[in-house]
């Protein structure tokens, strides 16, 4: 369905583990003899908002920031066992459980589940009961899903002003290639670690084209190049395509690499200057008496005669 | 000083002269003690052998304790050594004259253990053949390489210190070891330097001795500073001291102190040197001892009670198993057994007699070695950050046998350098010890001439 699996895979992992230890006496005094006790009055709860696919994809995204680590991807058995933690995908578990006992479950917490009552908002947690009920085939989510269409984005770089022009079309599947009108663009600059948004609220016109006024204060390298990407704010709908381009516009970045002084840590070759001085007029002084001493040795036979 | 002329009347010089090389033709019971320290360090070495073979990992450090007894060894060795620059130099210098029979000791002491130092450090190496590497790729800014420095530099000047003072003394020794081995005079004609008495002669080697005696003392307070600086220079808990410098110097002249009354005793009864190291040289080096031990004391109650009164978290730990955890009766053994006791019992003279000095000083020297190790490993095992799934083994430490073995032959290995030079050279200055009983320069010619014609 969609890609959380890349990212947060490898963090599920270690968190098990981690879950599995702290939580096993819980596990074991409490919640292997506890038996979820849903009142009545939940299970026909109807949810104050509507089960959309938008709001089914907003769900998505807190459950994997919150669920996963016990639950695993509902439907894929990656749920942790060592603690009796569901998978929510399984047929026994959607059979039982309507929309609102989802909702009441997670509310109040059993056991070793959390409840995550104050930790979202009411709507939030409906559109996470939502999420894991959209794995009953039998449950209703209105409103039409979304389609992705087949858009591209073309940038144009004016060095004078240090503008950015992106346009931005949709090719339909006759072939013929329209404007993506009143559309958000973001821009990124491209930094270590992930992409930093630079940009607000700038949409596509009627002919499809929007203007970026790129900002004087973003550092760049040690020639100032930047690397600068565009995108539709509405990947669901546009797709996630994106167009880089390499500016000269950032700040020319005055990195002085701390290897290349003479430190006390460093290499043995970059030795601090007071250092070395010391050592070595210390040591070649007690040396050049040591030497003196024993040259004075050799005359005592001459001074005897 | 007047009371430097004890009970015993005076000698004359033919007396001094037999009495002080007698020893050196005397075997008596020193083929025992030669075969003894010998079968101790051929078992050190056989153990050695055995460390080359298999690695560190028959020693019982391992990630957490990876300075072991070696190197707690080795801060006692350097400790013992620097008494030779306190007795012969700074005592020396200021003019005290009780010091001229047990200088010679306190030299012999300091080479023999400064030697030895040097070595412990290559027992503690998994790989003894990469030494030269700290020689061609050592840091500068390294407080090791400055110990390396620092320690060959002590070995020589200590070697020089020993050497001056013994070659107007080495006449003597060859008119009367004319019936000793050649090879044994071969070595007193090369460290002769053609003395033969003459003013000029004393005077350029007293001259030489001045100097060599003021170069020694800031050689050795930097070479235990420096080694105080290998802990002190890193933030662990315990080693992370602003004082560590002066606690380990003063540390080091209470450990050597116990090795010179140690020596003092044992020459003075098995070379029959009563009548030179005397009752009241006992007294003396007793009184020097309350005064070092009080100033060491006095930096154990800093290094202790004020973490102690602060407690840290990351000290709390340490300080704990020291006062009360693993190491509190090692711990509290060395600062009373070792330290307080030794001072109260040191105010009474009767106590600064040879035999309880004798016994006080052993006392101080086995506390002093377990001080080193109680500085050494129990910081070790409270590392900031412990590692994660430890094996049970790496969180104690005990030093195996192949350990003991090798530390004993460094110990045995010492000894072995002091009884060969005792074996060579008197142990008690001639000239010296005539020239305060009155004897003149030229007087002690004479005496060589005479009996050589």
């Amino acid at each position: 369905m969609i890609n959380h699996k890349n990212i947060t895979m490898k963090y599920i992992n270690i968190n098990r583990k981690v879950t599995a230890l702290l939580f096993i006496l819980m596990t074991f005094s409490t919640s292997l003899n506890a038996q979820w006790n849903i009142p009545k009055e939940a299970k026909n709860s109807i949810p104050p908002v509507e089960a959309t696919y938008k709001t089914v994809e907003e769900g998505k995204v807190l459950f994997q920031k919150n669920c996963i680590s016990c639950h695993g991807i509902p439907g894929k058995g990656e749920n942790n066992k060592a603690i009796n933690a569901t998978d929510l995908g399984d047929e026994s578990y959607q059979l039982k459980h309507t929309v609102g006992e989802v909702f009441y479950q997670f509310n109040t917490g059993m056991g070793a589940m959390p409840s995550f009552k104050n930790r979202f908002s009411e709507e939030e947690k409906w559109h996470i009961a939502f999420y894991v009920k959209s794995f009953d085939n039998s449950f209703k989510i209105s409103g039409e899903r979304i389609k992705t269409l087949n858009a591209n984005l073309k940038m144009s770089i004016n060095d004078s002003d240090k503008t950015i022009k992106v346009t931005a079309t949709v090719t339909d599947d006759n072939g013929s290639i329209n404007a993506a009108a009143n559309t958000k663009i973001n821009f990124y600059v491209k930094r270590i670690f992930g992409n930093m948004p630079v940009s607000e609220d700038i949409k596509t016109n009627e002919d499809g084209i929007a203007v970026f006024k790129f900002p004087d204060d973003i550092p760049g390298d040690e020639k100032g190049k930047i690397k600068i990407i565009a995108g539709f704010e509405d990947t669901d709908r546009y797709g996630k395509n994106t167009e880089t381009a390499e500016v000269t516009w950032g700040k020319v970045l005055h990195y002085e690499n701390p290897n290349l002084k003479r430190t006390l840590w460093g290499s043995n070759k970059r030795v601090p200057v007071w250092l070395l001085i010391t050592y070595l007029s210390v040591t070649l002084g007690v040396w050049f008496v040591i030497f003196y001493v024993a040259f004075q040795i050799t005359r005592i036979k001459n001074a005897g005669k | 000083m007047s009371e430097g002329k004890n009970n015993v009347s005076k000698k004359t010089l033919n007396t001094i002269v037999s009495d002080l090389t007698r020893p050196i033709k005397n075997h008596y019971g020193f083929t025992p003690w030669i075969l003894f320290l010998t079968g101790i360090i051929l078992l050190g070495l056989f153990a050695y052998i055995i460390q080359l073979k298999n690695g560190l990992g028959v020693t019982a450090m391992r990630d957490y304790v990876s300075w072991g007894l070696y190197i707690s060894s080795f801060i006692f060795f350097i400790a013992t050594a620097l008494i030779g620059m306190l007795i012969s130099a700074v005592l020396g210098l200021i003019g005290i004259k009780w010091i001229t029979p047990i200088s010679r000791i306190a030299e012999m002491i300091a080479l023999g253990f400064a030697m030895w130092a040097g070595l412990i450090i290559i027992f503690d190496m998994g790989r003894p053949d990469r030494i030269l590497n700290i020689f061609m790729h050592g840091r500068l800014q390294s407080p090791i390489v400055w110990d390396i420095t620092v320690v060959n530099t002590y070995v020589v000047i200590s070697i020089l210190l020993f050497l001056l003072p013994l070659i107007p003394d080495i006449p003597f020794l060859k008119k009367t070891m004319k019936d000793q081995p050649t090879w044994k005079q071969k070595i007193y004609n090369l460290l002769s330097f053609g003395f033969v008495g003459r003013p000029e002669q004393y005077a350029l080697i007293k001259r030489l001795i001045r100097i060599t005696a003021i170069l020694i003392v800031p050689v050795a307070l930097a070479i235990h500073t420096v080694t105080s600086w290998l802990f002190a220079s890193t933030l662990r808990v315990g080693w992370d001291s602003t004082i560590f410098g002066p606690y380990y110097v003063t540390g080091a002249f209470v450990t050597g102190g116990a090795a010179v009354v140690i020596a003092m005793f044992v020459f003075s009864r098995d070379f029959r040197l009563k009548n030179y190291i005397t009752d009241f040289h006992f007294d003396k080096m007793g009184r020097l001892m309350v005064l070092l031990m009080l100033v060491y004391l006095y930096f154990n109650i800093n290094e202790f009670l004020v973490p102690g009164y602060k407690m840290k978290l990351a000290e709390k730990p340490h300080l704990y198993e020291l006062f009360q955890g693993d190491f509190a009766l090692m711990f509290w053994l060395v600062q009373i057994g070792g330290l307080v006791l030794p001072v109260i019992l040191l105010l009474f003279k009767k106590m600064r007699k040879p035999v309880p000095s004798l016994v006080i000083a052993v006392a101080v020297i086995i506390g002093a070695f377990f001080k080193r190790y109680i500085i050494t490993i129990p910081t070790l095992l409270h590392p900031h950050l412990p590692i994660q799934n430890v094996p049970e083994e790496f969180s104690t430490y005990w030093p195996t046998p192949i350990e003991w073995s090798i530390t004993m032959m460094a110990v045995a290995g010492a000894l072995l350098i002091i009884t060969i030079l005792a074996k060579l050279f008197p142990v008690i200055p001639i000239w010296e010890t005539a020239y305060e009983e009155g004897i003149t320069t030229e007087e002690m010619n004479e005496f060589v001439k005479k009996e050589n014609d």
